[in-house]
Parts: structure tokens; sequence; C-alpha cells
């Protein structure tokens, strides 16, 4: 069986700060298949975009990894962009594997043309003369679906609107054919129809190209209709993995649970308050022990919940959770 | 029957014909070479004790019309009236006394608190203003507020920024109520919050709205969100209301184009609310050239000559009321069923969509 | 049920400024720097206890004077020292017309103003003049041409120079921040013409305004001269003051103060400026160094208050004719030195420990 396009081991990725060592990611394992979807989901601080930054060790001071691997297998090469030498991973960056923000106003650079912006990016990684960087860069505007490409292709960042933005980040990511795409909550910025069209975009650009996405958001809607295979993370860990099917229609981590139940729709609302999860997230700073959600959770128990930290085990096929009475409380 | 209660109980609120322009202004001598017309022409009533959802994409002037109510911006026509006072003819004076009756509580939780200003001083400034009370009855006051939206009275000498997300937006929802208000403008109070916090501050909202007897437009771009906290739901698009009906109507029949798009484009948990994905093309239009006729036919799957040229008419079907040829047009041949004609509306647009119109499964 | 947040009530709250004192505090460089300042000050204050030939206390036929405070206005003496006639040498006349009487001594018996006599103190010769007033130990700093000793001129220079600082940074910052809280709050034309105002004050040259008026008054004291570097040095703070109110009025914070029932002096000087004096208050530091610095170089060419007053401007310009006496370039040159680097290293601490970006940066 060949290599997965990549797969991260046991990411501990740490910030040190006043506050002390502060664990933003704490041993994240994900894999994710050539042409995949995996969606990653988690509330804010839950280090979800740590792990993304992380992937292409983007992490700035003072964050660090820690410990862990990350490998990245192309043509039957595998490279570990964690200890790759900073010159290898300036190759897969934006080259092998694309990126994209979540704001796109301030992911571009406002002094050039959007034109320029994705010429600069061929140019980095291929060996290309000026007017063929440029006429990839019309390419690509027209393949994201920009009206008037050629005009566009000398428009600043700030003639765009938000959604015209996103389309050329987008754009930018795929202009070199890249096998894996990092995408940081790329439509939060965004209003529902013009995030349609994005995600419409992706998936199609998707299954013409086989390129694998990971998406990081925390829109569950957004996470269901778009992905293949979900992983939720929950106070720097991965608290469940599933296929997005089996993960919605069955979720099994309490945490999980109680995200589902608390988004609000109109079959909820004469059925008396939504459900809701008591308390916040906490800050690195105060991870409880054990269990991480313990605190929040109803199904919690002394003294295996906040004395044990549970392992992420396969319940059923292909689906984990990190929880120690995931069965009792599923049956 | 509800007609009839609205025939009844004149509405609390009653807004007719709503604009509000920001000029544009240019050159040395600041002169007006046009305006954004952030809202035109918004005409909507609230009755007592009831919600109504403002629902719209961003520069939609849904947060232009509420700030307009309680002329935090200035509109530039059309009528408010509150509870019979008309708030745009209100002086100074009158209008402090009416603000402290109408509250708002604004999105972004770290910008609607001050913070140099203890909670304290944040919550006893209205009570101060509108002089409500000695010290020790204000005291009062501001910790049954707090204790109301969940908070312990220990956070009155504490500055914002040592709360979360969810709980600064309590505090800035106890501000409001500690005025005792009958009417609060929600201006997106949960988007800012995490799912998990915003289901808690969503319950608190109709909590008080029960116990408290309170009337709220509650303005929002989630729809979700409006779907379960409101009984009437507006539907604006460049500074007009293009539909608005009773939440449930509104969900089972949208009968205008905007609005199918609008629903279909909400990304979903369930498989079985997933609706066949309209894309509509193109971006909003600038609010400060509005095209002609349909503010919406630019981007309209189904526009056709009329819409281009003539500015549709209100239909109101038993209060369902839209602004659209095509669906009006279908409504009468569908003899004024509005089942039917969604029906009908939802299947044109997917055939004029088509190419994009598979739904996405998980699989 | 609700949820009820407690937040730990452990450690007290912090608010913006004792904040920012805590970050402060962290900086070695600034901690120095706010030290000599303060040392400065202390200085100033206590100027005639350090050096002078007037008596801090002394016992006189019976009553207790505090002739030094002479120092800080002639008409603090008390007029019995005239009376006697002590013409300002005390020692030898408190023995001769009082033997009953004792005094406490400043550290050091040096005049800022005049040079000290032979035996004025019991068995100390008379000050040096000319080439031989290099430092030594009963005159630190040496003495000028004249044998005034220099280490006394310094001393009673500080509250000049302080002075200077502090009167026409408190005038400027006072016209600055009204000036640009005016035009920013209210913007149109109010803005307009404080935004003209400013830039026509912003096109007057100082040091040349000082000159002229020098050259036209009859009596140029020091005051003018801080009065007209108060009242040209404003721009600055008046257009960031302008910016701050600018931002701020947009906020959701004065938006929710406006709703509350809050007038506009209200917000502009309760809400607004405690969030936008940490930006002003840097200029306004690096203002009292480059207000030093201007009164050294009027003093310097000349300009400076009348041979009476000490300032270390006026030490510098003695040495203009005498550039073989170093010690009359080096004291005051390094004093100026050091007290516009402090108020700088100040100005930059404060910068860092209110500046939210920076502290951002440094995460």
């Amino acid at each position: 069986m060949a290599a997965p396009l990549l797969e991260i081991k046991d990411l501990v990725t740490v910030f040190h700060t006043s506050k002390g060592r502060l664990p933003a990611v704490d041993g994240v394992s994900l894999t994710i298949e050539r042409g995949q979807t995996l969606g990653l989901v988690g509330e804010s601080g839950c280090g979800k975009s740590v792990t993304a930054m992380s992937t292409l060790r983007l992490v700035s001071s003072p964050g660090r990894i820690e410990s862990g691997s990350i490998t990245f297998t192309r043509d039957g090469e595998s490279i570990d962009l964690v200890t790759a030498a900073e010159k290898q991973l300036r190759k897969v960056r934006g080259g092998r594997i694309g990126m994209i923000f979540q704001e796109p106003m301030t992911s571009l650079n406002p002094v050039f043309t959007i034109g320029n912006q994705i010429a600069e990016v061929v140019q980095l990684h291929r060996k290309v003369s000026r007017s063929e960087a440029r006429s990839r860069a019309l390419e690509m505007l027209r393949l994201v679906r920009v009206a008037d490409p050629e005009q566009r292709l000398d428009a600043y960042p700030h003639q765009l609107s938000g959604g015209m933005r996103q389309r050329v980040m987008i754009a930018i990511a795929l202009a070199c054919e890249p096998d894996l795409i990092i995408a940081d909550e790329p439509t939060t910025a965004l209003d529902v129809t013009i995030q349609a069209q994005i995600l419409e975009l992706l998936d199609e650009l998707q299954s013409r190209l086989g390129t694998a996405i990971l998406l990081i958001t925390h829109d569950l809607g957004v996470v269901a209709e778009t992905c293949d295979d979900v992983a939720v993370m929950y106070a720097g860990r991965i608290v469940e993995q599933a296929s997005a099917v089996e993960l919605f229609s069955h979720p099994m981590h309490p945490y999980t649970k109680g995200l589902l139940q608390a988004r609000p729709n109109v079959d909820a609302r004469d059925s008396g308050p939504l459900a809701t999860i008591p308390g916040m997230v906490p800050p690195p700073q105060d991870f409880p022990s054990g269990c991480r959600f313990h605190p929040r959770c109803s199904h919690a128990r002394k003294p295996e919940c906040n004395e044990e930290s549970p392992s992420l085990r396969e319940i059923s096929s292909g689906h984990f959770v990190r929880c120690h009475f995931a069965e009792e409380i599923n049956s | 029957m509800s007609e009839q209660n609205h025939q009844m109980k004149p509405p609390l609120l009653h807004v007719k014909g709503l604009e509000t322009h920001f000029p544009i202004k240019k050159g040395l001598l600041r002169r007006q070479v046009g305006s954004v017309k952030a809202v035109d022409g918004v005409t909507f009533d609230i009755p007592r004790g009831k919600t109504l959802g403002l629902v719209g994409e961003s520069g939609c002037g849904k947060t232009t019309v509420g700030r307009s109510l309680l002329r935090l911006v200035e509109p530039t026509g059309g009528e408010v009236l509150f509870d019979k006072h008309a708030v745009r003819k209100e002086n100074t004076r009158g209008l402090r006394s009416l603000r402290r009756r109408m509250q708002i509580v604004f999105q972004d939780p770290y910008g609607s608190l001050n913070p140099r200003m203890k909670i304290r001083s944040i919550l006893e400034e209205g009570l101060i203003l509108h002089r409500m009370g000695e010290e020790r009855s204000r005291l009062k006051q501001m910790e049954q507020a707090l204790e109301r939206t969940g908070l312990s009275p220990t956070v009155l000498e504490r500055y914002p920024h040592e709360f979360s997300g969810g709980q600064r937006q309590r505090i800035a929802i106890a501000r409001a109520l500690v005025l005792k208000p009958e009417f609060l403008v929600l201006d997106e109070p949960v988007s800012a919050l995490d799912v998990s916090i915003q289901a808690q501050v969503i319950n608190l909202l109709k909590e008080l709205k029960q116990e408290l007897g309170l009337t709220y437009l509650f303005i929002s771009h989630d729809l979700s969100v409006v779907e379960y906290l409101a009984d009437n739901v507006a539907v604006m698009y460049l500074g007009q209301i293009v539909e608005s009906a009773d939440v449930g109507q509104l969900c089972q029949q949208p009968l205008h184009p905007y609005t199918l798009a609008l629903f279909s484009a909400v990304p979903s948990v369930e498989v079985k609310n997933r609706r066949q994905r309209i894309i509509l093309t193109g971006d909003v239009p600038s609010p400060s050239r509005p095209p002609a006729g349909c503010r919406f036919h630019p981007r309209c799957p189904l526009a056709e000559r009329v819409c281009r040229e003539v500015e549709p008419p209100q239909v109101d079907l038993a209060g369902h009321r839209f602004h659209c040829h095509v669906a009006s047009r279908e409504l009468e041949r569908c003899g004024g069923d509005a089942a039917e004609t969604s029906a009908v509306m939802q299947a044109a647009i997917t055939a004029a969509t088509s190419g994009s119109t598979e739904p996405h499964s998980a699989v | 049920m609700r949820v009820t947040e407690e937040t730990e009530a452990a450690k007290p709250s912090r608010g913006f400024w004792s904040d920012a004192w805590q970050r402060y505090r962290r900086r070695p460089i600034g901690m120095l720097a706010l030290c000599f300042v303060l040392f400065l000050t202390s200085v100033a204050l206590f100027a005639p206890a350090i050096a002078g030939t007037k008596p801090v206390v002394c016992s006189y036929k019976g009553n207790l004077y505090f002739p030094c405070l002479g120092y800080f206005n002639r008409s603090w003496e008390s007029p019995i020292f005239t009376k006697d006639k002590f013409r300002g040498t005390y020692p030898e006349n408190l023995k001769q017309k009082d033997p009953e009487s004792w005094a406490i001594w400043p550290l050091v018996f040096q005049d800022p103003y005049r040079r000290v006599r032979e035996n004025e103190w019991p068995g100390r010769r008379e000050n040096p003049s000319r080439d031989e007033g290099h430092p030594t130990r009963l005159n630190l700093f040496g003495t000028d041409q004249y044998g005034v000793d220099i280490f006394a001129k310094m001393v009673h220079g500080t509250t000049i120079a302080l002075l200077v600082g502090f009167v026409s940074m408190g005038l400027a910052g006072s016209i600055g921040v009204l000036v640009g809280a005016l035009g920013g709050y209210f913007g149109g034309w109010v803005d307009m013409i404080t935004s003209r105002l400013t830039e026509i004050v912003m096109c007057i040259p100082t040091l040349v305004l000082i000159l002229a008026l020098i050259a036209v008054v009859e009596k140029p004291t020091i005051w003018k001269t801080m009065a007209i570097i108060g009242a040209t040095g404003w721009t600055g703070i008046a257009r960031l003051t302008r910016a701050e109110f600018l931002r701020l009025r947009q906020t959701e914070f004065v938006m929710a103060a406006r709703a509350t029932g809050a007038g506009s002096l209200r917000i502009m000087f309760r809400h607004i400026l405690p969030n936008a004096l940490a930006p002003v208050l840097v200029p306004i530091t690096f203002g009292i160094a480059s207000a030093i610095l201007v009164e050294g170089s009027l003093s310097f060419l000349g300009f400076g208050p009348p041979p009476p007053t000490a300032s270390w401007g006026s030490v510098l310009n003695s040495a203009r004719s005498n550039l073989q006496l170093w010690w009359l370039v080096v004291f005051p040159g390094a004093g100026i030195f050091l007290t516009v680097l402090a108020y700088n290293l100040v100005g930059e601490g404060l910068q860092e420990a209110t500046d939210p970006r920076l502290r951002e940066a440094k995460k």
C-alpha cells in the first residue's frame, strides 16, 4: 500500500510565554490521502489553526514544534517536514502544498497587482519566463472563474470584493498544481451566498485536479457538505475522527454531540431551550487534567475522567473516539 | 387571527419607508457627489412581545436599519413610530427618554464595552443618566440585571478584558437590561461567538424575552439562528426588504429568488435539510449605485426584461409580502397558492442554474 | 436553568494603567530613565537645599526662618534680613547680629548667581575665576569666568529645564487635545476649521517666532518663552488626538454609550478621551524633551532668560567665548543630553507599555 500524501504523527506544538509552556497542539495525528478532503473542526483556541501552520512549519516564535513527525510523500519520495531543511521546505510551501487563509484582504499584498502575485508564486517554483508566468496567472484566474480575467490581472486587491479576493487566493494556492491545499477558514469572512460559490469552486477544482484539501473550520455545516473525513479538535487534541457520514449520523464523543445539538434551527424552535455545553473552552494554560473535556461533560465520572487521559480508540470501524466511556454513552 | 390581533392592537414599533442615505463627499469643498443608499425604503411592524428577524448579507443595510431606529445614525426619510412616539421628530430630551426604552446589543463583544471602564461604570452610566435611583438602589438594579444574564455580582469590579466573548456579550445584554427597556435591537449578538457559547446566549435571549415580555429586532446573517428565535422574518437585499413573512411560512414557502438562494446556501449538517444548492453568480452591487428595476436582477437567475426596468411592487399574501415580478406572476398562475408557487420558483431557479445543481452529499 | 459563569475572584482586577505600569516596570532602561527624571524633579524641588548660600532653616532672634525659599521667589525670604542689612551674606551676619542663632546650611555652600567671597564661609577662600576655575572639591563642576559656581548654577537650572518642559507641554497638550478632540469628534465643518488651523500653526517656525518676540517685547522672561513653545507645539498632538477620536467615535462602545443616552461632552471626555490618552501621552513626553532642547538652544544663542536666572543653556552660552574652559561645556551639555535622553526613553517605554500592537508583537 502506498504511503498517504500527508501523515502527521503525534505533533506537539508549544508556545513558551510568560504564562509558561502552553501546548496549543498536543499529540495530534492525521492522515490525508491523495484527492481527499479532511475537515478539521473545533472552536476558537482548540489548536486547529496551529496544526495547519505547523504542517508548513510556519509557526512563529514563541511557538515551536516540540515533537512529532509530518511526512509528506510524493512520487514515492517522503520527506519529514519537521526536520527538513529550510530550502527543501520552501519548495513544498506554495509549490506542493498551497495555503488559503481566512482573511483574503490581509493575505494579499496591497501594493502588487493580483497578476503579479500569482505570477510570483509560479516563478518561485518553476523555471518560467515572466510572460509565461503571466499567462499562467491568467489561466488561473479563468480557472477560479473570475469575471474579466484580463482586466483583473492588473487590478489591485482593494479593487476586488471579498469573494473575488478569496478566488484570487485560491488561484495563488493552485498556481503550481499542488498536491495538497490547506484552507484555514476559507469562507468564514464571506457571506453565505459567496461562501456557497467558493465551496462549489473548491469542490469542482478538487474533482478536476485531484488535489487533497485540509479544510479547517468551525462551521460543522461546511464540513458536512464538503469533507470526506472529519477530525474534531478540543483543547489541543483530536477527540473524535471518522468519515463525515459516520460522524454526523453517529457522533460518539460528548463534545461532538454537544456541538451538534447546540446548533439552532427551526425544528428545535418549540422543543425548549437549545442544548448547551456549560462553561467555555479552556485556554492552554488552564487545560484540565485527565480528559480535557471532563469539566464540561455531563457524563464525566470520578476518578477516571479527571485523572486518566483517555486515548483515541477505534470504537467502530474507522471511527476513533477519545473517551473512556464511549461505548457506554452510545449504547 | 393574527391579522385581527394586528388590527386591534397597534404594533410597538411601526416603521414606514425608512431611508438612511450617507452622503459621499469629495474634493476640497466637500461637495456631495452622491449617496450610499444603505437603507432605501424599509417598512415593517413589530407587535409587542414578538421578534422580527432581519436577515441579509453584509452590506445589505440591516445594521443601519437597527441603528437608524434608535437614531444612532440619522435616518434621512421615512417614519418610525415607537409606542406612538414619532422617533424621528423627538428632540434631544425626548430621544433620551426613548432610548431608555429602546436598547441595543452589538455584534462585537470586544468592541462594545469600553476597555477603560469597570463593568460597574459601564452598567451604572445609563442608570445615572436616566436618574434611576440612588446609589444603593442602582447597585441592586445592576445586580439584578447581572443575575438575569447569568453573571455573578463580583464582575462589577472587573474590566472587560478579563472576560471571554460569551461573558462579554452577557455583560452587554445586562447593560441594555438594566434600563428596563421594552424593545431591544440585537445586532448580530451571537455571530462572534463559538457554537457552544452561541447556544448559551441564544437560550438566554429567548428566556429573557419570555420572562420580561421584551420585543426584539434580531439582526443576523445566520438564517439558522433567526429561524430559531424569530416570529417573523424579513429578508433584506441592497437596502430594501425583498420578502417578509412569519417564520414558518418563509422557511417552508419562500417565494423570492434571493430568499430561495439564501436558504439553499446555508450549509447544513442534516442530510434531510439539505436543499438543492442555488449558486448565485456575481457579487452584491454597491449601494451607492443600485441597479435599476429590481435590485436583485443582475444576480437573479430568473431575471426578465421587466425586472431590469420596473421596480417590482409589493405583493401581500395574507401577511406574506414580497417584491418580485416573476413570483407574483407565478402566484397568479397557481391561483394564490403559496406552497405551489414556492415549488414552481424553486424548480425554475434550479433549472436556470443547472450545472451546479447537485446537492453536496458528504459521501 | 441558567449557566452561571463564575470568574476566579482570587487576583485583583487590573485596569489599563496599572497593567501598563506592570509592563513598563519590566523594562530596565525605561525604569532607569524614569528614575533619572524623578531624580531631576527632586533636585529641582530641593535645589536651594542642595546648593546655596542661604540657610535652609535658621533661628534668628527667637524666630524660625527659611531664607532658602528666597531662591524660588524673592518675597518668600523674610524682610527682616533686608531690614537688618544682611546683603545676602548669612554666615557672618547671623553670628554677629544674634549670637544665639543657629542654622542648617545647604549641602553645598555655593551661590548660583554670584561669586562666593573670601571668608564668606569661615576659613574658605574666594571662588577662583577664569582659567583657575576648574573643578575642585569646593567647586565640584568648576566656576565660570566670573567665579560663579557651576554646580550651583546647574542645580538651580534644573528647575528651569523641567519647568520649560512641563509648562510648555502642559499648554501644548491641553490645546492639542482640545482642538483634536473637537475636530475628530464632531467632524464636518468643525473638523475643517480645526484642521486648517492646525496646518497654519504647523507652518510657523517656533524658533523664529520666539526670536521675533524677544526683539519686540521689552522684558523677555522665561514664561513668555514657555508660552510660545506651548502655543506652537500642539499641532502634532492635535493631529494624533483627532485621528484617535475619529477612530474611536466609530467604535461600538461609543455607539452603546449614545444608545444609553449619553451626550456629546460625556462621550468625548468619559468614553473616548481615556482611550485616546495613551497614544497622546507619548508625543507629549517626547515634546518635553524637545522643549528642553529649544530652551537650551535659545539660551546658548543668548536669547535665554535674562542673567539672574540660572539655566543650563546660559552656562553653555558663557562657554562660547571661553572654549578652553572645558567644564563650562561638559557639565551643562551632559545635563541637557541626559535629560533629553531620559525623557525620550520614558516616552518610548510608555509607548511600548501602552501600544497594543507593540505588545502583540512581543508575544
